[in-house]
C-alpha cells in the first residue's frame, strides 16, 4: 500500500543490514539484480510456515525455530519429533529449494507458551501449562505417543476453543492484565524480525517478517468455530512493535485497522498485507460482503478491504478453497481436496452444507455484485497457495513425501496417524500448494509489488509455469513468436490486472493470452505432463445475479491415467500449452472476471501411495488392520487419484471507463 | 482482593517455587562476593528439570555441563548486580510488583511493593529476573567498549571471511528449443541436425534460435541461479547451464520439454560483492564476530576470578 514510503527507506547499498539513509544523497535504488528482468521472473516461495513459535507446533514437539525454517527452504535438512528416544529420528529435505519464504507464526500465544515453559512465572505452575509441557514431553518421545491417546491432545482443543471466544481475554497464567504474556510476546516477535533479516539475501534468498492472526470466532453449527485466519506479511524490517493477535483484535475489521494505524499511517517505511486462509471452514464469513457491525460496506469500506488483502490462499495443507461442486457451481473438477468438514473440530461428512461465500470463486462473483451495487469490488483478490506446515518445513509439498513427513510434528508422524481422519491434520489433509510470482528480480520489494498488483499464482504443490494477459489487442499468433511474452505483455494486462472498457473501434471480446508449461519435476523424478487449460469467467447478467463458466482453451484430454494400484502414469499430455482465447460471450455492460486453471494427468493421491505401501486391500476388509482402516473410507476410496494443478490470479473487467 | 485461605496458599506456592533459593538453607552462598557454592539440591534440581524437558537421562557430561552453566549464570547475576542493573530496570520493578502485590494484604505504592520485595531479596532470587539479568549482563559484556568499526577493521574482516559473503553463480545465454510436443520423438535428431548446422557456420544466437522451435520461457536467459534454471528446464537443463564451457553450443540436452542446444555466453563464478556494495552486511557480521569474542573474553575473566564449589 504505502509505496510513497519505501523509496525513502531503501539503503546506500544492498545489503540487508544497510541502515536507513540520511539525507537526499542516498536516496538511490539499489543495483538491480543480475537476474533483472522487465518481463517479470517466476520466483516460487513459501507464504504460510509455522515453526517452534507457534503453540500447536509445539505441542506437536516441533523444536525448529523461523531461523530452521528459512535454512529449510533453502535446501537444509531438518529433523523431526519425536526425537527420543535417542536422537531424531527423521530428517527431511526438499527437493528443490525455494526463492522466498515467510515464517508465520501464530500470533496468538507467542508468550503464553514461553510463560509456561520458562520456569519462575507464576503461570508456569499453572495446571494448564503444567499440562501444555505434558503434551510436548508426550510428542517428543515416540515411546509415549504409542501409548493410546486422543490424536488431538485436549491442550490444543482447549486452545483452539480461547480462540473461539467473541471477546477473548488472556489465559489467566498471563498474570494481571495478561503482563507477563505480553512481555515475553515482545521477545519472540523481535526473534521473528531478527531471523528474518539474517536470511534475507537480496537476489538470491527472500524473507518477509510475518505473523499469523488466528481468528475463529464461535459460529452456528460448526464445531471449533468459523476459520478466518489471515497472515500478515510485511514489506520490509519497518514494522509494529507488537503483533496484532485474536485477542487484542478479534474481528478482522479490527485487525485492518490495527495494521493501518501502526503500519500504514502511523509508522512511516511500514508497508503490510494480509492473506485469508482456509475459507473453505469459514462457515461464510470470509466473504461476507459486511462489517464487523452487520452494517453493508460502503464504497470506502470496499476499496480499503481490496488494498490491504490483495490476495487469497486458496490452496493448503487443509485443503482447497477455489469451489465445491453443488456450492453455486455445477464444475465437476471442484471436487478436489475438499476438507468436507464444517469446523476445524468437526468429523468430515461428505455430505455436509457449507455456506456459499466460504469459497474463493464464489467470493470473486459476490465481489463483482457489491461492485455494482456500491462502485468498489471488495473482492478483488488473487491467489496463492501454501503449505500451512507447523513442521517449519516451508515449502514441503510434494505428494510423495508428505506421506512421510507430515505437516505437524508426532500428532501426523507415522502412518496410523497420517490416517487418522480427526487429526488437524489427517486423511483429508494434503501436502498443500506454492505461490509463483511474477517479479522482476528477487527483492522485497519487487516481490511484495508482485503480491501487491496480484501477479501471482497457486499451485496445489507442484511447479507448472503459467501466465496470463488479457488486452482488446493480443495478436491471435501471439503464441507463435519467440518474443510472445512482451508481445502479450505490452497489449495486455498480467494477471491480476483490471480491463476497462474496450477501446474505439474494438469488436468482439477481450482476449487472453495463456501459457503454461509442465514442472520438470525435481532430480531424477520426471514432473506430469499437462492436460489442458481452462478459463473461468464470473459475470453479472442482467438481472443483477452473478453467473459462472467453464471454458476448455486448450489442451483435453489424452486419456492419460494412473494405475492406483502401482501408481503408474500413462498416456500423453503437454509439456506446454499456449493459446490466445477471446470471450465469445463478451457483453460490453457486464462486468466480469476470468482466471485460468491448469491440470496436470492424474497422479496418485499421497493417500494412495501410503495405503498401497502398507499392503491394505480393502477388498478384503476384515484383514486390514485398525490403524489403516481409514484406507477404506470414502474419503480417501474417492480420491485415489488426483490432478495437481494451478489458479491464475484473475483478470477483471470493468465496463466504467477510467 | 484475596481471600486469606487463597493468599495463604499462593504464598505457599511462591515459597515452595522459589525454594531452591529462596530459603535461606538452601539459598546460593553470597559471601564472599567471588565465591560460588552450589548443593547437591540444587543440581538435582537442574538434572531433573533436564530429564523432564528432554526425555533423556542426563549422563555425567550433561550435568558437569548444567552445574557449570549454572555456576556461569550465577557469576552473571552476581556481576549484574555489581553494575547496577537491578536499577531503574522497569521490567524487574514490574516483576517486583506483581510478586509483592501478590503476597501482601495491604495496598502498596509501587515504591514501597519494590522496596519490600527488595528485602525479602526476591530481585536476585527470582528466576525470571535472573533471566533477565543473565541477558542483559551478557550484552553488557558483549558490547562494552563497542565502537562503530573503522574502515580498516571491516576491510580486514572482509578480507578474511571472503568466501562467506560469496553469491552464487550466476549464468546468462541462450538455448535452441526443439519442442517434444511438435515434433514427438524426433526432437533429438532436429537437435542433432541443428547442432551439425552450428557447427558448420557461425550464426549469433538469435539467428541460432530460428532453427528450433517457439520456447514458452524464452530463447534467452540472463544472470540465472542454476536452481532457477532446474526449475523451468529440469535439472539436466541446468547441470549443462553451470559446466558447458561459454561461447559453444551444447549437444542435445533432453528434457521433459524436448531437446535443447544451450549456449552460455556468461557465467560468473560465485562471487563475493566489492565491499562497498555489501558493507552494511560486513560490518554487521564483524560486530557479532566481535561480540562474541568479548563475550567470551569476559566469561574467561569471570571465571578466573570466581571459585566455584560444586557437590
Amino acid at each position: 500500500m504505502a509505496l510513497a514510503f519505501s523509496v525513502a527507506l531503501i539503503g546506500c547499498d544492498d545489503s540487508p543490514g544497510s541502515s536507513p539513509c540520511q539525507g537526499s544523497e542516498c536516496v538511490v535504488q539499489p543495483d538491480p539484480c543480475p537476474d533483472r528482468n522487465p518481463l517479470r521472473n517466476p520466483y516460487v516461495g513459501e507464504l504460510h510456515a509455522h515453526t517452534a513459535y507457534s503453540f500447536d507446533s509445539i505441542l506437536a514437539g516441533v523444536t525448529a525455530g523461523p531461523r530452521d525454517a528459512y535454512r529449510f527452504a533453502q535446501g537444509e535438512s531438518l529433523a523431526l519429533p519425536p526425537f527420543a528416544p535417542g536422537s531424531a529420528q527423521r530428517t527431511t529435505q526438499l527437493r528443490r529449494p525455494l526463492d522466498f519464504a515467510a515464517a508465520t507464526d501464530h500470533a496468538e500465544f507467542f508468550g503464553e507458551f514461553r510463560v509456561c515453559t520458562i520456569p519462575g512465572y507464576d503461570g508456569y505452575d499453572s495446571d494448564f501449562c503444567e499440562r501444555y509441557r505434558e503434551q510436548i514431553e508426550i510428542s517428543q518421545d515416540a515411546d509415549r505417543l504409542r501409548e493410546p491417546g486422543s490424536p488431538l491432545p485436549q491442550v490444543f482443543i482447549e486452545i483452539a476453543l480461547k480462540l473461539t471466544e467473541p471477546m477473548p481475554t488472556r489465559f489467566p497464567l498471563c498474570g494481571a492484565d495478561g503482563e507477563d504474556c505480553v512481555a515475553e510476546t515482545s521477545m519472540v516477535w523481535e526473534d521473528e524480525q531478527a531471523a528474518a533479516k539474517e536470511f534475507y539475501d537480496r537476489c538470491t534468498f527472500t524473507t518477509f517478517v510475518a505473523y499469523e492472526w488466528t481468528g475463529n470466532p464461535a459460529s452456528p453449527n460448526v464445531l471449533g468455530g468459523a476459520n478466518i485466519h489471515r497472515n500478515v506479511i510485511f514489506r520490509n524490517d519497518v514494522v509494529p512493535e507488537l503483533p496484532t493477535s485474536y485477542i487484542e483484535a478479534p474481528k478482522p475489521q479490527q485487525l485492518w485497522s490495527a495494521l493501518d494505524t501502526q503500519c500504514l499511517s502511523g509508522l512511516p517505511g511500514c508497508d503490510v498485507l494480509a492473506i485469508p486462509h482456509s475459507s473453505n471452514f469459514s462457515n461464510g464469513l470470509m466473504f461476507e460482503p459486511t462489517n464487523a457491525d452487520g452494517s453493508p460496506l460502503s464504497k470506502e469500506d470496499a476499496e480499503f478491504r481490496a488494498a490491504i488483502e490483495p490476495l487469497v490462499e486458496i490452496h493448503q495443507h487443509k485443503g482447497n478453497s477455489e469451489c465445491k461442486l453443488g456450492v453455486l457451481t455445477n464444475d465437476e473438477d471442484c471436487g478436489f481436496e475438499t476438507y468436507e468438514k464444517a469446523g476445524i473440530l468437526d468429523p468430515p461428512d461428505p455430505g455436509v452444507f457449507v455456506p456459499p461465500l466460504s469459497f474463493a470463486r464464489n467470493g470473486l462473483k459476490e465481489g463483482l455484485v457489491q461492485d455494482e451495487a456500491i462502485g468498489a469490488n471488495p473482492f478483488e483478490f488473487g491467489f496463492v497457495g501454501a503449505s500451512d506446515t507447523h513442521n517449519a518445513t516451508a515449502g514441503a509439498t510434494h505428494e510423495g513425501d508428505y506421506r512421510e513427513t507430515g505437516h505437524i510434528g508426532a500428532l501426523d508422524w507415522e502412518p496410523r496417524r497420517l490416517l487418522i481422519f480427526l487429526a488437524a491434520s489427517g486423511i483429508e489433509s494434503n501436502g498443500g500448494g506454492l505461490a509463483i510470482v511474477w517479479a522482476e528480480e528477487n527483492s522485497r520489494d519487487a516481490i511484495f509489488d508482485a503480491l501487491e498488483r496480484r501477479e501471482v499464482y497457486a499451485t496445489s504443490g507442484t511447479r507448472p509455469t503459467l501466465r496470463l494477459f488479457g488486452g482488446w489487442d493480443i495478436p491471435g499468433d501471439a503464441c507463435d513468436s519467440q518474443n510472445a511474452i512482451e508481445i502479450a505483455d505490452q497489449n495486455g494486462v498480467p494477471m491480476g490486472g483490471t480491463l476497462r472498457a474496450p477501446p474505439d473501434g474494438a469488436s468482439g471480446g477481450p482476449q487472453f493470452f495463456i501459457s503454461a508449461q509442465q514442472d520438470p519435476g525435481p532430480e531424477g523424478e520426471p514432473g506430469t505432463p499437462l492436460e489442458r487449460i481452462q478459463i473461468i469467467k464470473g459475470w453479472v447478467d442482467a438481472e443483477g445475479d452473478a453467473q459462472e463458466k467453464v471454458f476448455n482453451v486448450a489442451g483435453g484430454d489424452r486419456a492419460a491415467d494412473v494405475d492406483v494400484s502401482t501408481c503408474e502414469t500413462s498416456g500423453e499430455g503437454y509439456a506446454s500449452l499456449c493459446t490466445v482465447w477471446t470471450d465469445p460471450e463478451f457483453v460490453p455492460g457486464q462486468r466480469a472476471f476470468y482466471y485460468a486453471r491448469i491440470f496436470e494427468n492424474p497422479v496418485c493421491r499421497w493417500s494412495t501411495m501410503l495405503c498401497n505401501e502398507l499392503g491394505v486391500d480393502c477388498t478384503d476388509i476384515d484383514n486390514v488392520p485398525a490403524d489403516f482402516i481409514e484406507c477404506c473410507s470414502p474419503v480417501i476410496a474417492d480420491q485415489r487419484a488426483i490432478k495437481e494443478r494451478a489458479w491464475s490470479s484473475p483478470i477483471w473487467y470493468r465496463p466504467e471507463t477510467l | 482482593m484475596k481471600s486469606p485461605i487463597v493468599h495463604f496458599a499462593l504464598l505457599g506456592l511462591v515459597l515452595f517455587v522459589g525454594a531452591r533459593w529462596l530459603l535461606p538453607s538452601e539459598r546460593t552462598e553470597r559471601a564472599p562476593d567471588t565465591r560460588i557454592v552450589i548443593s547437591e539440591s540444587q543440581v538435582a534440581a537442574l538434572v531433573s528439570r533436564y530429564e523432564a524437558t528432554s526425555g533423556m537421562v542426563a549422563t555425567d557430561d550433561v550435568r558437569a555441563g548444567l552445574t557449570r552453566r549454572f555456576a556461569e549464570e550465577e557469576m552473571l547475576c552476581r556481576e549484574a548486580h555489581r553494575w547496577g542493573l537491578t536499577e531503574n530496570n522497569q521490567a524487574i520493578d514490574l516483576r517486583l510488583r506483581q510478586k509483592m502485590a501478590f503476597v501482601s494484604d495491604e495496598e502498596h505504592s509501587d515504591e514501597e511493593l519494590e522496596r519490600q520485595a527488595r528485602a525479602l531479596g526476591l530481585d536476585s532470587d527470582d528466576a525470571v529476573i535472573r533471566s533477565m539479568l543473565v541477558h542483559n549482563m551478557r550484552l553488557l559484556l558483549s558490547t562494552k567498549g563497542e565502537q562503530e568499526p573503522t574502515d580498516a577493521e571491516v576491510q580486514a574482516y572482509y578480507e578474511r571471511e571472503y568466501s562467506r559473503f560469496a553469491r552464487p553463480a550466476r549464468i546468462t545465454g541462450w538455448h535452441v528449443f526443439f519442442s517434444k510436443d511438435l515434433r514427438q520423438l524426433s526432437a533429438m535428431a532436429a537437435a542433432r541436425a541443428a547442432k551439425a548446422e552450428l557447427d558448420a557456420e557461425a550464426l549469433r544466437p538469435e539467428q541460432a534460435v530460428e532453427l528450433g522451435d517457439v520456447s514458452p520461457s524464452g530463447a534467452h536467459f540472463k544472470g540465472q541461479l542454476a536452481r532457477q534454471l532446474a526449475s523451468r528446464f529440469g535439472e539436466e537443463f541446468a547441470r549443462v547451464a553451470e559446466s558447458l564451457p561459454e561461447g559453444n553450443w551444447s549437444d542435445p540436452v533432453e528434457t521433459p520439454f524436448g531437446a535443447h542446444l544451450l549456449l552460455v555466453q556468461e557465467r560468473t563464478q560465485p562471487q563475493t560483492p566489492p565491499l562497498s556494495k555489501i558493507r552494511a552486511r560486513v560490518a554487521a557480521a564483524y560486530r557479532s564476530s566481535q561480540r562474541q569474542k568479548r563475550l567470551a573474553t569476559a566469561m574467561e575473566d569471570l571465571r578466573a576470578r570466581y571459585e566455584v564449589v560444586v557437590p
